[in-house]
């Protein structure tokens, strides 16, 4: 719903009314904390009746997308309370949902939303009286944090410098050795055809503009002539792999070291078998972004991945097999200190940095149809019944749409950053990508190349951190 | 009565700065390196250039990528219905580009012919065009290979045309003069000579622009060739998105959505585009458009072709963006050459 | 357009006296949907039920919204009212407007406008409830029984005695777990293996009960009234049906090893029975002792370096070439008995254990006070096999110590140490028994008393304390520790000692896992409630009993096995069970075959399902939840992230209207 309908006792330029009182929905479940509720209610604790509750069967059933909701419905915090580790009724809803919420959390945070707000809770059923402390203790933090800002342009803010990012880059590739690669890869090509070790190479054609190229799909040996290479090569061709996939047995794609975790990916989740892949690595000069090198491939080699099934050089090309177990991936990280930066500012700052951003999204969804990883064949946002994602395409439905393709994307995102290279409105989708990525790093191992391996979201530990749970 | 003069750009800063009195004024401003159009508080904010469009067209100062088109709530158990209010302050959109001025008198053609479309009526009533014409051309600018041009009074109601450093203003209609009445203080009046520098303003941008003209003739070709299977590997790698749509002037797709709550709702319109999966999407199920080729033909078409008259603009106005803005690549003039080449080779009937 | 019936509740004062329920009725007539609304002193009576059922009737309502107190309390009893009205009961929801919000908050406006809200979420709710029928999944009347110690061979005895088929699974090559080791149990002193015999031989000639001893479960499949469960029959190379436990074999077997009955004090040959009464009487090949290798290889290579039991054997029942055998059985209830294990850990090692062969944990006393154990019931010291006369037991070794061993209390060991003690003294009448203890928990029948018997009648010197150090000295024990009740410090040259060692359980996961039930952080299953259900698991269909659920003596375990039989019995003895209908849908023309939802499902309750064309080929793989093992977590819901799950009883759009309604919006605050 746009902004105007949606209005509660919202401060005007950031006075807070006379009258004021936090309105909090906390969402419980029902074996643990509402039972818990239900005994501070027996017990007659007394608590401050800012909340308003909310039955499920387990923590498991919430998602962040009804957390967003609650906000967008004018709630000033939230409050999500469930069993204790190891307590789950449904043995473990609430240990994959707590690292649900640790990953959500540290997205709002980075969002610029005041963390007094979102809280989350294990309150047993024999705890009615941590329930009544809870309460209060959240409702004394919402009425801290004051009303939820609004979702607006910030007018007159200055903006933030981010530091500038560095990185080396590949090495250097003259046209002589361009050239070489080029000319080694259509031969790859051709002979992937001839051979018919695939019915279809999947690579980079010249697009119309300088320095731009377009995915291109060749079947027949004589258009192998039309591949190029250079630092036009941008497009994630993982995002061809599946449809290809519709008219061809097996399919060749050309691949950037960037381009293979979004690759693996798709195997890991079902959406294709490695033996219908034949990948083409090439030995990569960076793609240019603007004048300069774009960020990602600040601290990448080029070399290409010896994971690959056929390796392209200067020197010629190579057959390779790896066990894809043992392959690490060297995650760029040239991001890393601006988002140390942004999380060294006031909450403040952050929200007012991202709602400019936000207001800009057009909701074209080019991050998405760009991404090997969104292939939903309906999205999420499309669905109407319920509309969890508004339609509005304004600060309040932009922030929804872009905190949840963030979530959706948690543990799996490895940063090719095509989402960021495509948004017409140069939002920095790759900081956000990269702050989640980061934080799954840190609390649950890095994300790597192995198909076997379970993604951190689908996965639990029962030492899992929750040092922000109350 | 004087409707040209010259202006240094000093005077036209001061002139703009006078038309915040009064108007809400919209024009493109830097934002974290994008230039976009924006309401501006102060002269300052203004990015006003010989050449360089913004990121997208101002058409959403007119149609908004989301408004209310009406609301209701449940107070006291009887459904209360509120017309949301339309802007009453007048609006000036300053410095749009000829190809987006363009843009909008496109969208003028959907929204205010048969049915009026009373929200879009009342911002245009109320708003008031300075365009820009063009100095030189953006790297995907194309606007002269499609019938336009860099220096085209269609939509605008004061022109700046760039001369060097200065500027020449030109009043073209009656709104445009109410924009310049109060002001004209040491405005010299432009010559002839000054008149003819647009004539070579526009031969020298349409010299920067490589592209073979789009022959209206193909129009025909493309709808007589609607079946033919080139269609299918023109639109190979167009991802589905809808960016070429949201950038471009003259796109004018919506969706209409319903959202509500126990206690009020409202029906409201939202951008939508015909490149969506979804677009067309039936409510039964059935889907006219299931691929994303039909989609791409139809949205090629609709720019290209489906002109009622013959003398009728192309809808593409030639701005470009969504060469440079696609993530896929796709480029529309060379799609409409390629299908016509196909189409003319093997005739309009012929399969993949 | 619903038709929703709003009745509130005073709960005579409980609720009226913070909520003004007449503002509340009044406002909730506004409510849209809603076409009724009252209210009623006490609406879980029989008039006030009575109320809604004749509103129900009257006004043609086809939903219900009851705002009175917690629906965990009395959710059961209005959904029964609707289901008498003819409405299903599912399409009646109730608003909690007591346990939450009267009996906590005092301010009457607060409350009010509180209570008003819940109840318009609640309609909200309900207007997208659908009418849900509980699924009805058949039953395969058998039940497979996981251990056969005491509480197994109880829990199997008490079914197929009620005319049910049982798979009665032990490990062990003879069935009577730890109670088969005992000597004489407390407090009567009656002789463990006199009293578990009968039973055991009730067991093995039982005709309902398929005894598969030497056998471990492999896999298991299914839900409740539909297991498949998957047994490994250990290959014993003795064919036992023609076996006539002759012992033979046993005689001129030439290596020896240490005998797993006696807690290794004593031993036996690679080819052995484990005690004389072992049920089934049968002999046993160990494969890891018998000199020739790699016997139970499936390659069956092997080296037949020696084959003198082969020779001798009369019925010629030893086959060096048998293999694992693999069989299944389709059932309908299990229950859990795998029972427990001395736990000596660094506690044990710290009094000594393991480094002085003259101290020992409890079970190894057990086999040596009883008659058929390695020291045919007398009482010798390991090390020189002479009498001790001075013997020292040391209790909560192990337990009860978060830091070192376990935080939980071993329940038994007060009452086998007094038993162990008094024995002692019956068997060696000069011998002098200490016993340090930090409490005596003698709770049982009789327990108290027994233990008055070795303090006061056998003199058994009970000290409270902990010995701090334990030296060997000359041959001897000499045990520091001290007397907190005196205050002074006590020096016993002991001549053995026992240690009462925390009991843990013998399921390290392996079980737990292939059932899928939840074991607690201590390792023993766990109970679906602790004071209400605590012989089944929140698994449907699987039960517990014994000490593999929590430390607890006989009369407890024999209890509960009854019990969890009991349980067992109620499923067993229908045709059909009855299972929540709030179970989880895939929308299967959507669902892209990412199988994350499988990957989080606590029940395995997901399927892959295959979707075939006009051809039959298959185009397609998409996830499937059973509605019959889907408990309704909604964990799949959220992991899918196009949205293509929902679940029954909380569907998104319930959630979305519900968030909907309890936003802070003006016409809240302004009202």
């Amino acid at each position: 719903m746009t902004e105007a309908n949606v209005t509660a006792a919202k401060s005007e330029a950031g006075a807070v009314p006379e009258n004021w009182k936090p309105h909090i929905v906390a969402l419980v479940c029902n074996w643990c904390s509402y039972a818990g509720a239900d005994m501070a209610g027996t017990t007659r604790r007394e608590y401050p009746a800012n909340v308003r509750m909310m039955r499920f069967p387990c923590t498991g059933r919430m998602s962040p997308l009804m957390i967003l909701r609650a906000f967008e419905q004018g709630a000033d915090g939230v409050l999500v309370s469930g069993c204790h580790p190891g307590d789950c009724h449904y043995v473990q809803g609430n240990l994959v949902a707590r690292r649900r919420f640790t990953i959500f959390r540290s997205l709002m945070d980075f969002i610029g939303v005041d963390l007094k707000r979102l809280h989350f809770a294990w309150v047993s059923a024999a705890e009615g009286h941590k329930w009544a402390k809870v309460v209060s203790e959240v409702t004394t933090s919402v009425q801290e944090a004051g009303p939820l800002p609004s979702f607006e342009h910030p007018e007159g803010w200055g903006g933030i410098d981010l530091p500038e990012m560095t990185g080396s880059g590949p090495q250097e590739l003259d046209e002589q050795r361009l050239d070489a690669i080029r000319a080694n890869l259509r031969k790859a090509a051709s002979e992937v055809l001839t051979t018919e070790r695939a019915g279809v190479v999947i690579g980079y054609g010249s697009g119309s503009l300088p320095d731009q190229t377009h995915p291109v799909l060749i079947t027949k040996t004589a258009e192998c002539e039309k591949l190029e290479w250079g630092q036009g090569c941008r497009n994630n061709l993982g995002a061809y792999v599946g449809s290809a996939l519709e008219k061809h047995e097996r399919v060749a794609v050309v691949a950037k070291t960037c381009d293979l975790g979004a690759i693996s990916g798709l195997i890991r989740e079902g959406q294709l078998r490695r033996d219908q892949l034949l990948v083409i690595g090439v030995q990569c000069p960076g793609v240019r972004d603007g004048s300069g090198l774009a960020t990602k491939c600040l601290s990448c080699s080029g070399d290409p991945h010896p994971i690959c099934d056929l390796v392209v050089t200067v020197e010629g090309v190579q057959e390779s097999c790896e066990d894809p177990s043992a392959a690490a991936l060297d995650t760029p990280d040239a991001r890393d200190e601006q988002i140390a930066y942004l999380e060294s500012l006031p909450h403040e700052e952050r929200w007012q940095y991202w709602q400019r951003q936000f207001g800009r999204c057009l909701r074209c969804y080019a991050c998405r149809a760009a991404c090997p990883l969104c292939y939903c064949s309906t999205c999420i946002t499309d669905k109407h019944r319920p509309q969890w994602v508004p339609t509005s395409i304004d600060h309040p439905g932009n922030s929804t749409w872009n905190i949840i393709r963030a979530v959706h994307l948690a543990g799996r995102c490895t940063g090719c950053d095509e989402c960021a290279r495509v948004c017409p409105a140069d939002i920095r989708l790759d900081l956000i990508n990269r702050k989640l990525s980061l934080e799954v790093e840190r609390q649950y191992g890095k994300i790597g190349l192995d198909p076997e391996e379970k993604s951190a979201l689908v996965d639990f530990r029962m030492e899992d951190s929750e040092e922000f749970i109350l | 009565m004087e409707s040209s003069w010259k202006l240094t750009d000093t005077q036209l800063r001061k002139w703009l700065s006078g038309l915040l009195d009064g108007n809400s004024v919209v024009a493109p401003v830097e934002e974290d390196g994008v230039l976009l159009f924006r309401p501006i508080a102060s002269e300052d904010q203004a990015v006003v250039k010989p050449s360089g469009k913004t990121r997208w067209s101002p058409k959403e100062f007119l149609f908004p990528r989301s408004e209310a088109l009406y609301r209701y709530n449940f107070k006291g158990g009887t459904v209360q219905l509120e017309d949301p209010p339309v802007p009453e302050e007048h609006q000036v959109l300053f410095g749009v580009r000829s190809c987006d001025a363009s843009g909008l008198v496109r969208l003028d053609e959907i929204f205010l012919s048969g049915t009026k479309d009373r929200l879009y009526a009342a911002r245009r009533e109320n708003t008031t065009v300075v365009s820009a014409a063009c100095a030189a051309a953006d790297v995907e600018c194309f606007c002269t290979a499609v019938g336009y041009s860099p220096v085209g009074e269609e939509g605008s109601d004061v022109q700046l045309v760039p001369l060097g450093e200065d500027w020449m203003l030109r009043v073209l209609t009656d709104k445009g003069r109410d924009l310049v009445s109060d002001a004209g203080d040491g405005w010299t009046a432009a010559t002839a000579k000054d008149g003819k520098r647009i004539a070579e303003l526009e031969k020298s941008v349409a010299g920067q622009i490589e592209r073979s003209p789009v022959n209206r003739e193909w129009s025909q070709v493309l709808e007589e060739g609607f079946e033919h299977g080139a269609w299918d590997r023109l639109a190979q790698h167009c991802l589905g998105c809808s960016v070429c749509a949201y950038v471009c002037p003259s796109c004018s797709c919506f969706d209409m959505n319903h959202e509500a709550n126990a206690w009020c709702g409202e029906q409201c319109r939202s951008w939508d585009a015909c490149t969506f999966p979804l677009f067309t999407h039936h409510a039964s199920g059935h889907n006219p458009r299931e691929t994303k080729q039909e989609r791409y033909r139809q949205r090629v078409l609709h720019k290209f072709a489906f002109r009622e008259e013959d003398e009728d603009p192309f809808r593409c106005v030639g701005c470009g963006r969504c060469v440079s803005l696609c993530p896929a690549g796709l480029d529309i003039v060379n799609t409409v050459s390629a299908a016509v080449e196909a189409i003319r080779e093997e005739g309009a009937d012929a399969a993949r | 357009m619903s038709r929703v019936g709003v009745f509130v509740c005073h709960c005579g004062e409980n609720i009226a006296r913070n909520v003004k329920v007449q503002e509340v009725v009044e406002s909730s007539r506004d409510i849209p949907g809603t076409v009724v609304t009252a209210d009623y002193p006490y609406l879980c009576s029989a008039p006030g039920q009575q109320m809604v059922i004749d509103a129900i009737e009257e006004h043609d309502l086809d939903r219900v919204v009851v705002a009175a107190c917690s629906p965990q309390l009395h959710e059961p009893t209005f959904r029964a009212a609707a289901a008498q009205a003819g409405l299903n009961p599912h399409l009646c929801e109730m608003a909690n407007i007591r346990e939450h919000c009267s009996w906590v908050h005092r301010d009457a406006e607060q409350a009010s406008a509180k209570a008003y809200q819940t109840v318009v979420a609640a309609v909200e709710r309900v207007k997208r409830s659908r009418p849900l029928d509980p699924i009805e999944v058949p039953v395969t009347k058998r039940a497979l029984v996981i251990g056969a110690g005491v509480a197994g061979i109880r829990s199997a005895l008490d079914m197929a005695n009620a005319g049910h088929s049982v798979v009665l699974v032990e490990r062990q090559p003879s069935i009577g777990g730890n109670m088969s080791r005992l000597s004489e149990t407390f407090p009567t002193l009656d002789c463990s293996q006199c009293i578990l015999t009968p039973l055991m031989v009730q067991v093995s000639r039982h005709p309902n009960i398929e005894l598969l001893t030497y056998s471990e479960i492999e896999e298991v499949s299914g839900y409740v009234g539909n297991f498949k469960v998957r047994i490994r029959r250990k290959p014993s190379f003795v064919v036992a049906e023609d076996c006539t436990a002759c012992g033979d074999c046993a005689e001129v077997c030439p290596q020896p090893s240490g005998n797993e009955f006696d807690m290794a004090l004593s031993s036996r040959k690679a080819i052995y029975i484990p005690f004389p009464q072992a049920v089934p009487s049968v002999y046993t090949l160990d494969p890891d002792r018998c000199l020739n290798s790699k016997l139970d290889s499936p390659t069956g290579f092997r080296v037949l370096a020696c084959v003198k039991c082969d020779e001798v054997c009369k019925p010629q029942c030893i086959d060096f070439d048998m293999q694992p055998e693999f069989i299944e059985r389709e059932v309908g209830v299990i229950v859990a008995a795998t029972g427990f294990d001395m736990k000596l850990g660094q506690q044990a090692a710290e009094c000594g254990y393991g480094k002085h062969v003259d101290v020992m944990d409890g079970l190894e006393f057990e086999r040596m006070l009883s008659a058929s154990g390695p020291t045919e019931g007398e009482v010798r010291r390991p090390s020189d096999g002479k009498t001790p006369k001075d013997v020292v037991f040391i209790q909560c070794v192990g337990s009860r110590n978060p830091e070192h061993g376990v935080s939980y209390c071993s329940r038994i060991c007060c009452m086998y140490t007094a038993k162990h003690a008094l024995l002692l003294r019956h068997k060696v009448p000069e011998s002098r028994a200490y016993i340090f203890y930090m409490d005596i928990r003698a709770g049982g029948k009789g327990y108290e008393e027994f233990v008055h018997r070795a303090m006061e009648e056998e003199r058994v010197m009970y000290i409270r304390g902990r010995p701090s150090q334990i030296i060997e000295e000359e041959g001897k024990l000499k045990v520091l520790g001290v007397d907190t009740l005196s205050g002074r410090t006590v020096e016993i040259d002991a001549d053995m000692v026992v240690l009462a060692a925390a009991m843990e359980p013998a399921d390290h996961g392996e079980i737990a896992g292939k059932l899928r039930i939840a074991a607690d952080t201590d390792g023993f299953f766990k109970e679906a409630h602790p004071k209400l259900r605590p012989v089944e698991t929140l698994t449907a269909g699987i039960f517990l009993a014994g000490t593999a659920q929590a430390p607890k003596d006989i009369p407890d375990t024999v209890s509960q096995a009854s019990a969890a039989a009991s349980k067992g019995m109620e499923m067993l003895s229908k045709d059909f069970l009855e299972r929540d209908p709030s179970t989880a849908h895939v929308d299967e023309s959507a669902c892209a075959g990412c199988f994350e939802c499988l990957a989080v499902c606590p029940y395995g309750a997901i399927e892959r399902k295959q979707l075939l064309d006009a051809q039959g080929e298959v185009f397609r793989e998409v996830a499937a939840p059973n509605p019959a093992m889907c408990e309704g977590c909604g964990l799949c819901t959220v992991t899918c992230r196009g949205g293509y799950i929902d679940l029954e009883g909380y569907t998104d759009e319930q959630v979305f209207a519900q968030l909907g309604a309890l936003g802070a919006l003006r016409e809240v605050i302004e009202r």
